[in-house]
């Protein structure tokens, strides 16, 4: 026997008489999760089962993304309280871990639910400039070239066997100060980081302040 | 009590599907940081929306992000210490959109004397609060903390390691990492190479003690990372499982000898047949059934050797 056709109609009452008690639980208590994961479910139901009989229009397949969008965040949401609930009964670094594995599934469920445009835009904007990955590769290369004229000239490797004392003393002296240049150079390319004097003091101010450190 | 596997994988390896039936992976940015198109592969795996979703690797696998190494130098420039600023560091680990984070530190030298070890510590301190800041600044972690200090909520989880010149200060640095990182790190590679003049007896004792010192401070309460322990000799395992077993703790293994001995040396975990009290890194040649195994086949079985070496040794052990 085949399976029994029903009518989109029908299915769209039978949907709306089991969504209305969920309605009213989430109107008495609005931060409710059950329920509208329920409410979301069947819905999704519905729109799968109109699928079933006829093609859906474009705007009931864009209403069954964003249910299952929303499911998914109402799941993690769900998740993360469970999780929490469980760290905070046994302070176990697994039930940390599953928390916070939790915690990034919710974030990751929260962002699915930006429009694509906006969501590559916020992605894009993290990526660090190029122009600092670009600076960096030169100045490695730069530094390999030097290092390895170091190591020549201090140790007498060929081509630098040769070279008198005086003007083994003169390279090493220059190129120690090139060196050092390109490494300064390659922490302050962008201008954030803080230096180690900075951070001293930091930690002295800290320190006087009565900081636990 | 709970041990994982952290296995040192690199893009390639990765390329490989070396992370089936793994725990987790480690990937530093030393993998990728001298590819010759860094930035539009940072690009592209950040709109993919991370490197585990770029490459198709399960949620459940752990991912590790490593932090940059910092340039080894005796000579005492400030500026040799990092090769760019923390919190650039920071910002392209948040586009790899990995599980945890680690804080970049100051790794301690041996010619270092007390004020320098006291500022590298204060530098490595100073990066964690920093690492925080920026993520409760950005969003990706609340504002609003547990009692004892974690956040309580964050999208990513932070390693901080704690280094120190004898076995005490590990612990202090493990009671100051604990409020803001959910792993803590402690670099025992070092304690079992650069101690000159011990035994490796004399240098598993110390490794031993520092780890004891800093349970009693962390105890169940932390996930701790060896970091660099890379279980070169397997007998010490039954050693180290008592000690986890006794503060019921989590501990997390990096196995950069296992992945080095798969995949570079080609040596499986086997048997010795002449002492079967010995299991030792043997190559595939010298090896019954082994002989035709590719570096992943290795890879794979020897993941699954010491996996299943670990429970033997818990279940014995309880």
């Amino acid at each position: 026997m085949g399976e029994e056709i029903v009518e989109p109609r029908e299915i769209l009452r039978r949907t709306r008489i089991e969504v209305a008690p969920y309605l009213r639980e989430i109107a008495e208590h609005s931060r409710a999760i059950i329920p509208r994961m329920e409410v979301s479910k069947r819905w999704i139901d519905y729109y799968e089962a109109v699928g079933k009989v006829r093609r859906l229009t474009a705007s009931e397949r864009r209403r069954l993304e964003e249910h299952r969008k929303a499911y998914d965040v109402l799941a993690a949401r769900r998740e993360v309280y469970s999780a929490a609930a469980r760290y905070g009964r046994t302070r176990k670094p697994t039930d940390l871990i599953a928390l916070r594995q939790a915690q990034s599934r919710y974030y990751e469920a929260k962002a699915e639910t930006l429009p694509p445009e906006k969501k590559k835009e916020m992605r894009e904007k993290m990526v660090p400039p190029k122009e600092m990955y670009d600076r960096l590769a030169e100045i490695r290369g730069e530094i390999e070239e030097k290092c390895k004229r170091f190591l020549g000239v201090k140790f007498r490797r060929p081509p630098y066997h040769l070279m008198p004392i005086e003007r083994k003393v003169y390279e090493e002296k220059i190129l120690g100060a090139q060196l050092r240049d390109l490494y300064a150079e390659a922490y302050d390319i962008s201008q954030k980081g803080k230096e180690m004097s900075e951070l001293i003091e930091h930690y002295k101010e800290m320190k006087k302040l009565g900081a636990e450190i | 009590m709970d041990i994982k596997l952290l296995h040192d994988l690199s893009i390639q390896q990765l390329k490989a599907e070396f992370w089936r039936g793994i725990d987790g992976f480690f990937l530093g940015t030393y993998w990728f940081l001298r590819m010759k198109n860094v930035h539009s592969f940072v690009r592209d795996v950040t709109v993919k929306g991370g490197l585990k979703k770029a490459f198709g690797i399960p949620d459940g696998v752990l991912y590790e992000h490593g932090s940059d190494r910092t340039i080894k130098s005796e000579a005492k420039d400030k500026f040799r210490m990092f090769i760019r600023p923390p919190l650039d560091a920071l910002r392209e680990a948040v586009c790899f959109n990995p599980d945890v984070i680690q804080v970049m530190d100051l790794p301690l030298d041996d010619g270092d004397d007390e004020k320098r070890v006291c500022e590298k510590l204060a530098i490595n301190r100073d990066i964690v609060e920093d690492y925080h800041g920026w993520l409760v600044k950005n969003g990706f972690r609340s504002s609003s903390c547990y009692r004892d200090g974690l956040p309580k909520f964050s999208k990513f989880m932070l390693l901080g390691v704690c280094h120190g010149d004898y076995v005490d200060a590990y612990a202090e640095e493990a009671k100051f990492m604990m409020k803001k990182c959910e792993v803590l790190g402690v670099p025992v590679a070092g304690l079992l190479t650069h101690i000159k003049g011990l035994s490796k007896k004399q240098r598993y004792d110390y490794m031993f003690q520092v780890l004891s010192k800093v349970l009693d401070v962390v105890g169940d309460s932390r996930v701790l990372q060896l970091m660099g322990f890379g279980l070169s000799d397997i007998m010490e395992i039954p050693r180290l499982v008592k000690l986890v077993q006794k503060y019921d703790a989590t501990v997390w293994m990096d196995t950069s000898t296992l992945v080095r001995n798969s995949v570079h040396a080609r040596k499986v975990l086997s048997f010795n047949v002449k002492n079967p009290n010995v299991v030792e890194y043997v190559n595939v040649a010298k090896v019954e059934g082994a002989e035709g195994f590719s570096p992943l086949d290795i890879f794979r079985e020897n993941n699954r050797v010491l996996k299943g070496l670990l429970t033997q040794t818990q279940l014995l052990s309880g």
